[in-house]
């Protein structure tokens, strides 16, 4: 792991662990109904400060946590071109199976690649070291994914080129 | 006139919704010219090269009731600070913080790290921040999310 990798994670982890502290907390605005505060706004004293980590400007992450859900937004690092595209695809891949990913957010939020929502029922569900571990670990793999995917598809691009080229030799 | 149906009503009684001003905690109001003349005071300690004394001085009574743009000046100060400090000297200079103003030391890093400067130098923002949170636990984490009190 890369020098500065190490403390962006760890505070990352540290502001995600004080973040989670989440409790059922029915809506304010309409009888018998419960939503992720921090998705409707509307409840200002229910909300806590946003926090934002950052690497550097192409590499954040943004925390905003409400009484009863947090939601996460990752921007992931895109040096050029080619990586802007991957992650697009990356990150729609997974945003259309949301379904099956329980704190994925279906949208990322403005300015961000991916956006997960945690709630206080996948609080009560899961345990809580271990949405952080996964949040953290999810950060890594996808700059290792991503940087996998960019020379794969360098050296499938070279072989194409070459298969194609070969007739003219 | 617009259509009624989509008018809210419920945000139209005061009674329903607290406002961000109500939430707001009272605090003392702090002209620019007290801020700017602070921000003097903390230069001359940083061309000194007494970092620590700096620190002391930027995180002790942070100007919370200034305007917006004092409170810009303030903060470019402030990481001005962190990336002139050494990091060997960092633990040390946190210990010696008394607990009011390590809460305020993690504010100006979150808001630091949110900011366009603070973000070109994400790296020393982060030692500062492993550096203190080392120290001081999560308690400054937690008290910077609920205090409404922003740097």
């Amino acid at each position: 792991m890369s020098q500065s990798l190490r403390p962006y994670l760890s505070a990352v982890r540290s502001s995600l662990t004080a973040a989670l502290c989440l409790e059922d907390f029915a809506s304010q605005m309409a009888e018998r109904h419960n939503k992720p505060e921090v998705e409707t706004q509307k409840t200002l004293e229910a909300l806590l400060n946003p926090m934002v980590i950052a690497r550097n400007e192409n590499e954040q992450i943004l925390i905003e946590s409400s009484i009863n859900s947090v939601r996460v937004s990752i921007k992931i690092k895109q040096a050029d071109d080619i990586e802007e595209i991957l992650v697009h695809k990356f990150t729609r891949f997974l945003t259309g199976r949301a379904e099956h990913f329980f704190i994925l957010r279906r949208a990322p939020i403005e300015g961000y690649d991916i956006s997960f929502l945690i709630t206080n029922f996948h609080a009560e569900k899961m345990l809580k070291h271990k949405l952080v571990d996964f949040i953290i670990e999810f950060m890594e793999d996808v700059d290792k994914e991503i940087s996998e995917m960019k020379l794969f598809l360098n050296a499938r691009a070279r072989f194409v080129a070459e298969a194609y080229l070969t007739p003219f030799d | 006139m617009e259509d009624w149906r989509r008018i809210d009503i419920d945000a139209l009684d005061p009674e329903n919704t607290m406002t961000l001003e109500e939430l707001t905690p009272e605090v003392p109001p702090v002209s620019s010219q007290e801020v700017s003349s602070k921000i003097n005071n903390i230069r001359t300690l940083i061309s000194k090269g007494s970092h620590g004394d700096a620190i002391l001085l930027a995180v002790d009574e942070p100007p919370y009731g200034a305007d917006e743009q004092s409170k810009e000046l303030y903060l470019n100060t402030v990481i001005d600070i962190f990336s002139a400090t050494k990091q060997t000297d960092i633990a040390s200079i946190v210990k010696s913080l008394s607990l009011e103003q390590q809460n305020a030391l993690l504010k100006y890093l979150y808001k630091g790290m949110a900011s366009k400067k603070g973000q070109q130098q994400g790296g020393i923002l982060l030692a500062w921040y492993e550096k203190t949170v080392e120290v001081t636990g999560l308690g400054p984490v937690v008290r910077y999310l609920t205090d409404r009190r922003t740097v």
